[in-house]
């Protein structure tokens, strides 16, 4: 089970959360009552650990392992539900990766660690983020005279969702979204026929404070650039978007740290990153994550905005 | 003294001035080059995580509390549950 304890759920749902001890960020393993396993060990998700876990609970009694639950109908709602996408909306999942260059000068993706000096350092492992889309914001894609070589600005809040959220530099993981100077997202019409229209989606934004070597350890000194390239197809038959693909380069810069513990150091600066991201169906859990953003703590104003 | 070229150059600004035209944005030029179209396939393979990088990923989360005790209860297995603080551990955290 993965949980953001922000919205832990129901009132029995938060009493099993007390009882487990499930808050912070960790691992715990529990039995469904919220009996702690393990207690006193450091839990990770590798055999070695959780082969003992899975000893100690055979171990039990039938009436811990398989406890009566409470009846879900008597539980009080959550003070705060998790956001649930929007009906008929889309799903997108991002991801977020440091780059480097190959010889050919193509995008590659870099191999970083989190405290490289340190013996025990971990490979920084690609980010993902979600991006919802409002199925009147993901129809206003598609022309209503769709002819090859037309092409249309998408909506500025749509825009602006994108960059400000999964267009910038989010490896550090919980990093703030950042506000957009400037722009663009066109798309153009490349095929139009009776199974669908494929469009090309061209783009560029900038983010947060513009790039200023000086201010490389200043707070408040977080930018970035990112360039876009993507495919979009609208399924005639289906009357939904089958295909959203789009892949960014950019630059970053700014003082990494201001607002998490975490650290990658970069040598290069600016440093580079990417982004690719894909249409998901929303029908496992993983899908249905509530983008970073859309929570309380993210800092971009309201997720939805409306306007052209 | 104004040279015949200078004389142009000043008459060309003047007239573009006029003609509405504005001077780029601070900050709104691009540091980052064009994406051949031919690399987006490419590209979005190499963003994307690679085969092991994240196995945990490849675990079929269930993210409410009330399914994930009925189904251990149903299935008699304990529950490993992966909390975060800032966002969900599936996502930006």
């Amino acid at each position: 089970m993965a949980l953001d304890t922000y919205f832990r759920g129901n009132s029995q749902e938060l009493e099993f959360c007390k009882k487990a001890g499930a808050g912070g960020n960790h691992l715990a393993a529990v039995t469904a009552s919220g009996r702690r396993l393990a207690e006193k060990k450091e839990l990770k998700l590798r055999s070695a650990e959780l082969t003992p876990v899975l000893a100690e609970f055979k171990a039990l009694p039938d009436a811990e392992r398989r406890p009566p639950l409470e009846d879900p109908a008597s539980a009080a709602p959550p003070n705060r539900p998790v956001p649930q996408p929007p009906a008929g909306g889309l799903i997108i999942r991002g991801y977020c990766a440091y780059t480097t260059k190959t010889e050919n000068g193509k995008a590659a993706k870099a191999t970083q660690f989190y405290y490289k000096e340190n013996p025990d350092r971990w490979a920084a492992e690609t980010q993902s983020d979600m991006l919802w889309l409002t199925e009147e914001e993901w129809k206003s894609f598609i022309p209503a005279d769709a002819k090859p070589g037309s092409v249309s600005e998408v909506a500025a809040p749509i825009r602006e969702r994108f960059f400000s959220t999964i267009g910038i530099d989010y490896m550090e993981g919980s990093v703030n979204s950042l506000p957009v100077r400037n722009s663009t997202m066109t798309l153009t019409v490349t095929e139009s026929d009776a199974k669908g229209v494929t469009l090309r989606l061209d783009g560029y934004g900038h983010m947060g404070q513009p790039f200023a070597e000086h201010d490389r350890n200043k707070s408040n000194s977080r930018g970035c650039e990112i360039r876009l390239l993507g495919k979009i197809h609208y399924n005639a038959n289906t009357r939904r978007i089958d295909r959203f693909d789009i892949a960014g380069t950019g630059q970053a810069w700014g003082n990494k740290m201001e607002y998490v513990r975490r650290e990658v150091r970069l040598d290069e600066y600016p440093w580079t990153y990417g982004t690719a991201c894909e249409l998901v169906t929303g029908t496992s859990a993983i899908d249905r994550i509530p983008p970073y953003n859309l929570l309380h703590y993210g800092s971009a104003g309201p997720y939805f905005k409306k306007g052209k | 003294m104004l040279t015949a070229m200078k004389l142009n150059r000043i008459t060309v600004c003047v007239v573009w001035i006029f003609a509405g035209g504005s001077f780029p944005a601070a900050g709104a030029e691009e540091r980052v080059a064009a994406i051949p179209e031919s690399d987006l396939q490419s590209l979005l393979e190499t963003l994307k995580p690679q085969p092991r990088e994240s196995p945990w990923r490849e675990i079929e989360w269930v993210t409410n509390i009330t399914e994930a005790r009925r189904r251990a209860v149903a299935e008699d297995k304990p529950l490993v549950i992966f909390t975060a603080a800032d966002g969900s551990p599936l996502g930006r955290t």
